[in-house]
């Protein structure tokens, strides 16, 4: 195997490919083996591929630009390079050796940065997600790395004409909540209001719009109660989507897709920001619990069982209203028949996740229903 | 009428130059696109373990964040614990019950029986897999003997059935007391034992196809339609929600045997005419899965009284439950036999006129799945005589139809659109071009039902794609004072004929192009 590596980096290296489609075969190449390999059996050698990575992409930034060909060269070699880097770190990010490569963390992340002053948005995009791989692999202590990296992540999220940059930029506002969880707390009136006028924009391709959603529901879960303050603002957000998700004409499957995304990104909004306050205020949400069950009902009686991510998103999403609203909410759960209706069907699904889930929700409707 | 310029000839380097940048392209962005989605995925698994995760957590009412958090994880998993521990001694006392002899030991068998049903039957923890790792499953079938009491047999075909409620594995463990969970459905035992061993069936024939198989080799299809006989209501439900789960397929055998058993298409007919909804429900189930795999099961059920019935129901339910088997299986007996729109659903009768009004409340409804299947239904009658177009033409229908066909779902919009195409159009025998009914496409095209079909000629979908190009053709041909082409051109239909200019498919291809050629051609404007 190590054989192989060699190979594939003296052939992504040699002089004679003008032909960049072989130097790109041969890192993408290098990926899938990094994919498929077993940490314990390769570590070292995988360690050493990531410092060859690493040197490399250190070159590039000597190259001397004469043309916009040597541009465009440096900027795809970097690109290549910043996604091999990506492969490594998603492949430690869960194991126990993980300390072997984040030895090397403070130097990737110079290196992603410097990447940053490039003009290519192609390459931006593999730097962002490569760092957002970092991030999760180091947990609290990429905080370090915050004050310099957060220009560099809101300039993403604005990035409207590269939609792609920031659709990944929005990921890893995701993956930088999940790695810091309250030490994220400075950074996110700077994220939020970024975020809040990306879903106020029509110039945003549209498709980046459901991810948002989403991730203001990993922040509202990481914030917790210091959530408070955006609500009055990202609940008409929310409630404009679900309108959205009604009126729009649905005359293709991407339609349809795009409709079934909007819904299940809404859902997991109201989840995070429901779970978020669960312990600490709950009762901001109390005022919007009607239009939030109202909202699930229409959906779920829609797509019940059709759409199973939109299922098990609705589903979900009732079970956390239930139990961070509790008692607030009791005569919406015994007005409405649908619920049972659902949770029953649900129950009886293929799917184990949902049956998982539709169970528990099961069990905390009771609570609520005797409480 | 476009300038016939012809283009530069292209340097002798520009197509390799191409080529070449479009294979760099297409490397770069395949793989690019294969680690977004690849992060994208990634991100959705992690935060669907922690809402998970935080979801299991149960936080005292007081206490320190510390505590809190330390108190809450112990509760839950000493609660767990306890709970399992607490079916392993059930299971246990099982065991011993069995082993000793003399005064008080039904009593003994009883009351294990009952600690671990009602362990069973609690919905927090699942507790299905201890049960079967400390050995329930064979002690079940012993307390299931024939000659034990009702309330023991009972007790125990009710524990067996929230085993097999439980995951796939935890249902095949209840390989070895199928037998006599069959055996209990027959005359020996009491309706209340037979109707809980009919429900444990049923939860294992719904697990899959495999587990049917082996139900039907061990012959539960006689019994468990005798059951659906049953005077007794619950019963009845019980044994007809079970049979549906039997016969449900792919393989269609079990159908096919079950519509041979003398009486059952009786029994069936007698549910039906019965108040209880819920029966109906079950049995509308059994019809409609009949009605889906067996041919004989078809002929046989359509020259008897289940349409009639079937679209009484559907006349007169308010009931989701019961509408959703009622219309399945009438939109399967309509699309599968010409007898139903022949000679059941005869232009003249109640019944049409009932049917009717039925479809019409279901694609007037909120639910998608009656929408749907309403409007199949009704795209298969529309296939049928003139008298049926005009009927379902006259009626609230075609509005309704109208309103989907231009603002709802793809698959819906597809059917309103299959069923709008057949009331305006009466198929000749040969392969000449239907012969256009004028009144009905005019009213249908002022309704508004233009734009719906010119976006289903915008599907990806080809047989989508195709069906509304028909449509506009009926259009272009039939629309008086050759005011069709006109119509087409202000709903952007030219625009979207014309992307299959280089379509992949031949057939569309040619029909789409044949179209723009021959009504929107050289001559087209000099009329006016």
């Amino acid at each position: 195997l190590g054989e192989i590596i060699s190979a594939l980096l003296a052939t992504a290296d040699r002089s004679d490919s003008n032909n960049s489609r072989l130097c790109a075969s041969a890192y993408e190449t290098l990926n899938e083996i990094v994919r498929c390999s077993h940490i314990s059996e390769n570590l070292n050698m995988i360690v050493q591929l990531l410092q060859e990575i690493l040197k490399r992409l250190n070159q590039t930034f000597e190259i001397q630009i004469t043309s916009s060909d040597d541009k465009e060269k440096q900027s795809d070699l970097q690109a290549l390079l910043c996604g091999v880097a990506q492969v490594i770190l998603q492949k430690f990010s869960s194991c126990h050796e993980k300390s072997a490569i984040l030895h090397f963390a403070d130097q990737m992340m110079v290196l992603f940065l410097r990447v940053f002053s490039c003009n290519s948005s192609n390459v931006h995009e593999e730097a962002m997600l490569a760092i957002g791989a970092l991030a999760y692999a180091t947990g609290p202590e990429f905080v370090k790395y915050m004050p310099e990296f957060h220009k560099y992540l809101e300039m993403g999220l604005q990035n409207f004409g590269a939609y792609q940059v920031c659709c990944v930029s929005v990921g890893v506002v995701g993956d930088i909540c999940h790695a810091l969880d309250d030490k994220v707390l400075p950074y996110c009136d700077g994220i939020m209001s970024t975020l809040l006028k990306d879903l106020s924009s029509p110039e945003l391709h549209r498709s980046v719009k459901p991810p948002i959603l989403s991730c203001i529901g990993d922040i509202a879960l990481t914030m917790g109660e210091h959530f408070e303050k955006y609500v009055p603002y990202t609940m008409p957000m929310l409630q404009g989507a679900a309108e959205l998700c009604f009126r729009m004409d649905a005359p293709d499957d991407d339609s349809i897709e795009y409709q079934n995304e909007l819904s299940r990104s809404i859902f997991e909004a109201y989840s995070g920001i429901l779970q978020g306050f669960k312990n600490s205020k709950s009762e901001l949400m109390v005022p919007y619990a009607g239009n939030i069950f109202q909202f699930v009902e229409l959906v779920l009686k829609d797509n019940l069982l059709r759409n199973e991510s939109v299922t098990k998103a609705g589903v979900a999403m009732v079970g956390d209203l239930a139990d961070a609203l509790g008692p607030n909410i009791k005569l919406l759960f015994k007005d409405s028949k649908f619920h049972s209706e659902l949770l029953g069907q649900c129950c009886q699904s293929d799917d184990e996740q949902l049956r998982e889930t539709a169970s528990w929700v099961q069990g905390v409707i009771t609570r609520v229903l005797v409480s | 009428m476009a300038d016939d310029s012809a283009s530069p000839s292209p340097s002798s380097a520009s197509p390799l130059q191409h080529h070449r940048e479009a294979l760099k392209s297409s490397v770069r962005n395949t793989a690019a696109s294969r680690r977004r989605e690849q992060a994208i995925a990634i991100g959705k698994e992690r935060r669907e373990a922690l809402i998970r995760a935080k979801r299991v957590c149960r936080a005292p009412i007081s206490g320190s964040d510390e505590a809190e958090m330390e108190e809450g994880d112990m509760v839950v998993d000493e609660e767990k614990a306890c709970l399992e521990a607490k079916t392993a001694h059930a299971v246990e006392e099982l065991k011993s019950a069995l082993s000793i002899q003399g005064k008080g030991v039904q009593k003994k068998k009883i009351e294990a029986l009952r600690d671990l049903r009602r362990l069973l039957s609690q919905p927090e923890v699942p507790l299905v897999d201890t049960a079967i790792k400390a050995g329930a499953v064979p002690l079940l079938v012993q307390y299931l003997s024939f000659g034990s009491s009702d309330e023991q047999l009972l007790e125990a075909a009710w524990c067996l059935t929230n085993i097999a409620a439980g995951e796939p594995e935890e249902t095949k463990s209840l390989l070895p007391a199928l037998p006599l969970l069959i055996a209990h459905l027959g005359e020996k035992s009491s309706t209340l034992v037979a109707e809980q061993c009919a429900w444990a069936i049923g939860n294992v024939a719904g697990e899959g196809a495999e587990l049917r198989s082996t139900l039907l080799a061990q012959g539960a299809l006689r019994p468990l339609t005798r059951l659906m006989f049953s005077s007794k209501g619950s019963t009845a439900r019980t044994a007809a929600w079970a049979m549906s789960n039997l016969i449900k397929g792919p393989d269609p055998k079990a159908a096919n045997e079950l519509i041979t058993i003398d009486g059952v298409l009786n029994a069936i007919i007698a549910s039906l005419e019965k108040e209880d909804e819920e029966l109906a429900t079950e049995v509308a189930w059994v019809v409609v899965y009949l009605s889906a795999l067996s041919d004989r099961g078809i002929s046989l059920i359509v020259r008897s009284s289940v349409p009639q019935l079937l679209i009484g129901r559907l006349f007169s339910s308010e009931n989701l439950q019961l509408l959703i088997p009622v219309l399945r299986g009438l939109g399967n007996l309509i699309a599968a036999d010409d007898y139903m729109v022949d000679s059941v659903l005869t232009v003249g009768h109640n019944i049409i006129d009932q049917a009717l009004s039925g479809l019409i409340k279901c694609l007037k409804s909120d639910n998608r799945v009656l929408r749907k299947e309403s409007s199949w239904a009704l795209s298969n009658i529309a296939a049928g005589s003139f008298e049926h177009k005009k009927l379902i033409f006259a009626s609230e229908a075609t509005p309704v139809l109208i309103r989907l066909v231009t603002s709802m779902q793809f698959d819906i919009r597809r059917e309103a659109a299959y069923t709008l195409g057949n009331l305006c159009v009466v198929p000749t025998g040969n392969c000449e071009l239907p012969k256009i009914i004028v009144e009905h496409l005019v009213a249908i095209v002022d309704g508004g039902a233009l734009p719906g079909f010119i976006h289903l000629v915008r599907s990806a979908d080809v047989d989508t794609a195709g069906l509304g190009l028909q449509f506009l053709e009926l259009v272009m041909r039939g629309y008086p004072n050759k005011q069709g082409p006109k119509l087409v051109e202000m709903e952007d239909g030219i625009e979207a004929m014309e992307r299959f200019q280089f379509h992949e498919n031949e057939q569309m291809r040619n029909m789409a192009n044949g179209l723009v050629d021959e009504y929107f051609g050289e001559d087209y404007g000099l009329d006016e």
